[in-house]
């Protein structure tokens, strides 16, 4: 078996693991839920995903401006929702890496343009499992402002870190040995960074709540 | 809730499927089974959220059909 069959054979696992779930269900009343969906939510929805392109976009921006590549915010949302359009037709959303290859166009290194894509998907990642093991943590009345104080303490601390590591992820990614550039350092502007990384989440929240809303569940809050 | 989706995005970054399928589907089942919701509603839930993922790549695939334009900026943005 040749390795691209093998990878499109790991890339079916997600697929499968969905139909071994879907024979353990009633799949009647997961219809009968479907065709119950209220509408008003999932068009209310567009607002906060809209605003969280922009949000992204604009962090895009500034990771690209620490390149020494500076750019217009509006060229840089443009390039990322492309990049998501790109992602969702890709596994493990790899389409994404677009945004590097436009990038490269402009004269940045293309091994760094993909290590600030995987820098960008890194702080995702990092700001959402803080988020979850925040929540997860007995909390008092400020425990919103800890999380986001403790979430800009991560996005920056994390970027100073970055420029030693990205060559490592780059290389990771290029799959071969190769010069790679440690891409500019972006922590001048660690704290805007920071403050749309966190702006992202709570938008993205505001899309679960629209979700929750449109399938009829609000979970009371545990006690 | 949040923590369980939380996971549920975690688990729909792996590259071993596209869109999240499934990984996101088992995160949530794992994370929301005990809170009452039946499993059904769970992967209705799950299905649902698709429809973020497909809203936004719809953005992103109107903007792909215009011609990008280069962008740069004269001095720092």
């Amino acid at each position: 078996m040749n390795r691209a069959r093998a990878r499109l054979l790991v890339r079916l696992l997600g697929p499968l693991l969905l139909l071994a779930i879907l024979t353990r269900i009633d799949v009647p009343r997961l219809y009968a839920e479907l065709r119950h969906v209220r509408v008003f939510p999932l068009l209310w929805i567009v607002i906060p995903l809209v605003l969280s392109l922009l949000v992204k976009g604009r962090r895009w921006n500034r990771l690209v401006a620490g390149q020494g590549r500076p750019e217009s915010t509006l060229h840089s949302t443009n390039v990322y929702a492309v990049g998501v359009f790109y992602g969702m037709l890709t596994p493990g959303r790899v389409g994404e890496v677009w945004k590097a290859i436009v990038l490269s166009r402009r004269g940045v290194p293309l091994s760094s343009a993909l290590a600030l894509c995987v820098l960008d998907r890194l702080l995702d990642l990092g700001c959402m499992a803080l988020l979850a093991l925040g929540l997860l943590l007995p909390h008092g009345t400020a425990w919103i402002l800890g999380l986001w104080l403790a979430g800009a303490a991560f996005v920056i601390l994390f970027l100073h870190a970055w420029q030693r590591s990205a060559p490592f992820f780059a290389r990771l990614l290029l799959r071969r040995d190769t010069a790679v550039q440690r891409p500019g350092l972006p922590a001048r502007h660690a704290p805007e960074i920071a403050l749309w990384s966190l702006v992202f989440w709570i938008l993205y929240f505001w899309q679960i709540g629209g979700l929750l809303l449109a399938a009829g569940y609000w979970l009371p809050p545990a006690t | 809730m949040i923590p369980a989706v939380a996971g549920a995005a975690i688990a729909a970054m792996l590259p071993v499927s596209f869109m999240g399928l499934g990984t996101r589907e088992a995160a949530l089942l794992a994370f929301l089974v005990g809170t009452g919701l039946p499993r059904e509603g769970i992967v209705f839930f799950s299905l649902l959220y698709l429809y973020i993922y497909l809203v936004g790549a719809g953005i992103g695939w109107l903007l792909s059909l215009a011609p990008l334009r280069d962008g740069l900026t004269t001095a720092a943005d």
